[in-house]
């Protein structure tokens, strides 16, 4: 392997397969990377090390007595800090947590990739219980956007972001409620999928919104993506919402090409707020895909209003406890936003509900008429830490509150989405490749044509 | 919604909910429920028929 | 006379998007409300002829909901000075397998806003 810090959970495996190197040779040169890089991009906020180096050796070990070995043998991998990790008290971005007992068992996802041969290396910083889109964290310190370390990753999977973008492991696991997944891909450059609601369970993860919750895989290639989404989707019964669908999966698909593919893209709503650069890869992608379809998306602002009702509602009557007894350990920021949530009427709580089935029928209705839209991930190229406006046409946008614009009305009903990066200089940004329910497939494929044209990358940053 | 009306309305919640809200709070929970009320007018406009069933469907 | 002002195209556009959504989840209010209410404004649809708004708003009242999503191509929204403007546009819907749908709008600014004051859609065979 020429550049290690360049190997993907692809390349991994085949070498250690052949004998080129072994698992813990690739797992102490992501320690390594990590030891040099994390303190300035603060992405890890956990290391399991130890733990690691005995997976690394089992994995050599299976392979000189030739057993088989998994399909993502000796793939190092992190997870964002709200996924249970063995022996961790699991974070979820707070103070408060930390005081929680150590987890007594990895989540399924974590467990899964493991039987695949990948193997843990630490847990990842994200915004405080993931109500947060930009990545910055009161206790853990910003993590920080490998492009540009004075930038913000977006979040809330900040960590997840810029583990991968910076090339301190090939693959990390976030959450995506609102665009948590989305939002840093874009900002950060790499490629995220967040799969269909209930496609992956979220067992033995700290929540937020239970009606909205998501988790998904961050990675550089399209081809990484579907290999660690295919280790980890079939059913589970611990997460009442995961389907039981039996896996579907999108690996062999991947190059099937465009044929026969009906895609669009929309504006109106998706192209308020969106600055130049945004448009500028929105038009890339569409000519890549020879794409000349538009359509009308309904209803994009009610459902990011509904969207919003139901989290901030959800998540304050998770934090109620907290609220009452370590309200002062709470990033205020957030504290402040729960509390207001706690304080909404169901009154109007369930309209939002009820709409959210009105507006799928809408969309499923256009998802007869085509097989993915391209929208935009974010508004903007990655703001700086700590900025609270940008500016577009000459007016001051807040950045907090319009980062997840486009991003809330299709997790608002779960359709899957893989956000892919256009390399764009100095900054990259994303585009939301959206499918109809439970097929990635599609959008797994149609990214991984975009990515043959070279339109899509995760460009390597100067850090 | 006035300040004094919605400074009210969060002093009430708070000791019907037994959430202690320290006076220095209000503005941001002032603002974010002022957004909050707005988006929630915004769903509330649209005109659905009484036997519209909520998203989540439970199974006996 | 100017033709196609930026800051005149970009309302048309506007006005034109907000039509498209209000006609794929068949907004009946706002439909009603594009259109210019007057007995001189037509509008040839896809199976009828319809002579003056009361026409019009009749037929919106009784049109089913059901399979009106659709993809549009080759939109051009052109402007003549500042308050007249033709939108064109091509469509797709799976419903139609082999045939090309095609719309066109004169829209005229009133002092309440863009309105649509004639329209004409039609299906043709593809290719």
């Amino acid at each position: 392997m020429s550049d290690p810090a360049e190997a993907s959970a692809l390349d991994i495996p085949r070498a250690v397969r052949e004998g080129a190197t072994t698992a813990g040779a690739v797992v102490e040169a992501a320690l390594a990377r990590i030891a040099a890089l994390n303190p300035v991009l603060n992405a890890f906020t956990d290391l399991t090390a130890d733990r690691a180096r005995a997976r690394a050796a089992a994995i050599d070990a299976r392979r000189a007595k030739g057993e088989p070995l998994g399909p993502l043998a000796g793939v190092p991998f992190a997870v964002k800090n709200l996924f249970d990790v063995h022996g961790l008290p699991t974070r979820a971005g707070s103070k408060i947590n930390r005081d929680r007992p150590p987890a007594a068992r990895d989540s399924p996802l974590i467990e899964r990739l493991e039987a695949a041969g990948a193997v843990l290396v630490g847990a990842l910083n994200m915004g405080e219980y993931a109500y947060d889109f930009t990545g910055e964290n009161v206790h853990d310190g910003p993590s920080r956007n490998p492009h540009d370390p004075a930038r913000m990753t977006g979040g809330s999977s900040g960590g997840s972001g810029s583990a991968v973008a910076g090339r301190l492991v090939p693959l990390a696991l976030g959450s995506d409620t609102n665009g948590s997944i989305r939002v840093p891909a874009s900002l950060c450059g790499v490629f995220g999928l967040k799969p269909t609601y209930g496609r992956l369970t979220r067992a033995r993860t700290f929540p937020f919104v239970a009606s909205l919750d998501h988790v998904g895989p961050f990675a550089r290639s399209v081809a990484d993506l579907a290999a660690s989404y295919d280790a980890m989707q079939r059913p589970d019964a611990d997460d009442p919402v995961c389907a039981a669908r039996p896996a579907e999966p999108t690996a062999s698909t991947l190059a099937a090409g465009l044929d026969g593919l009906r895609i669009a893209t929309a504006g109106g709503y998706f192209h308020h707020g969106l600055s130049p650069e945004g448009h500028a890869a929105l038009a890339a992608v569409a000519a890549a895909l020879g794409v000349t379809s538009e359509v009308a998306w309904p209803e994009a602002a009610r459902a990011r209003a509904a969207a919003y009702v139901i989290t901030c509602t959800e998540g304050a009557a998770l934090h109620m406890d907290r609220l009452r007894t370590r309200a002062k350990d709470f990033d205020p920021a957030v504290r402040d936003r729960l509390i207001a949530g706690a304080m909404v009427p169901a009154g109007m709580v369930v309209p939002a509900q009820k709409f959210r089935r009105w507006y799928q029928a809408r969309v499923l209705e256009l998802f007869r008429e085509v097989d993915a839209v391209l929208l935009p991930a974010t508004p903007c190229t990655a703001p700086r830490i700590g900025q609270d406006t940008f500016t577009l046409d000459g007016v001051e946008m807040p950045v907090r509150a319009n980062l997840g614009l486009y991003t809330q009305p299709i997790s608002f009903i779960g359709l899957p989405v893989v956000a892919v990066p256009v390399p764009l200089t100095p900054l990259p940004i994303g585009v939301q490749i959206v499918a109809a329910p439970w097929r990635e497939d599609v959008a797994l494929r149609i990214a991984y044509a975009l990515e043959g044209t070279g339109v899509v990358a995760a460009r390597k940053p100067a850090v | 919604m006035s300040t004094p009306d919605l400074d009210e309305f969060i002093a009430a919640s708070a000791r019907v909910l037994a959430l202690p809200v320290d006076p220095a709070w209000y503005p941001t929970i002032r603002f974010n429920l002022e957004v909050t009320f707005r988006l929630a007018a915004l769903v509330a406009d649209y005109p659905l028929p009484d036997d519209s069933e909520p998203a989540p469907v439970f199974r006996a | 006379m100017d033709i196609d002002l930026p800051d005149v195209v970009a309302e048309v556009r506007a006005a034109y998007d907000a039509y498209e959504r209000a006609l794929v989840a068949n907004d009946v209010a706002a439909l009603d409300a594009m259109f210019h209410d007057d007995p001189r404004t037509i509008r040839f649809g896809g199976g009828e002829n319809l002579f003056g708004y009361a026409q019009i708003k009749a037929f919106r009242a009784a049109r089913s909901p059901a399979g009106l999503a659709r993809t549009l191509s080759h939109t051009v929204i052109t402007a003549y000075g500042r308050d007249t403007a033709i939108a064109s546009t091509l469509f797709h819907r799976s419903a139609m397998p082999g045939k090309v749908g095609r719309q066109m709008q004169t829209w005229v600014r009133f002092p309440e806003g863009w309105r649509v004051v004639a329209a004409h859609v039609s299906v043709i065979a593809e290719g």
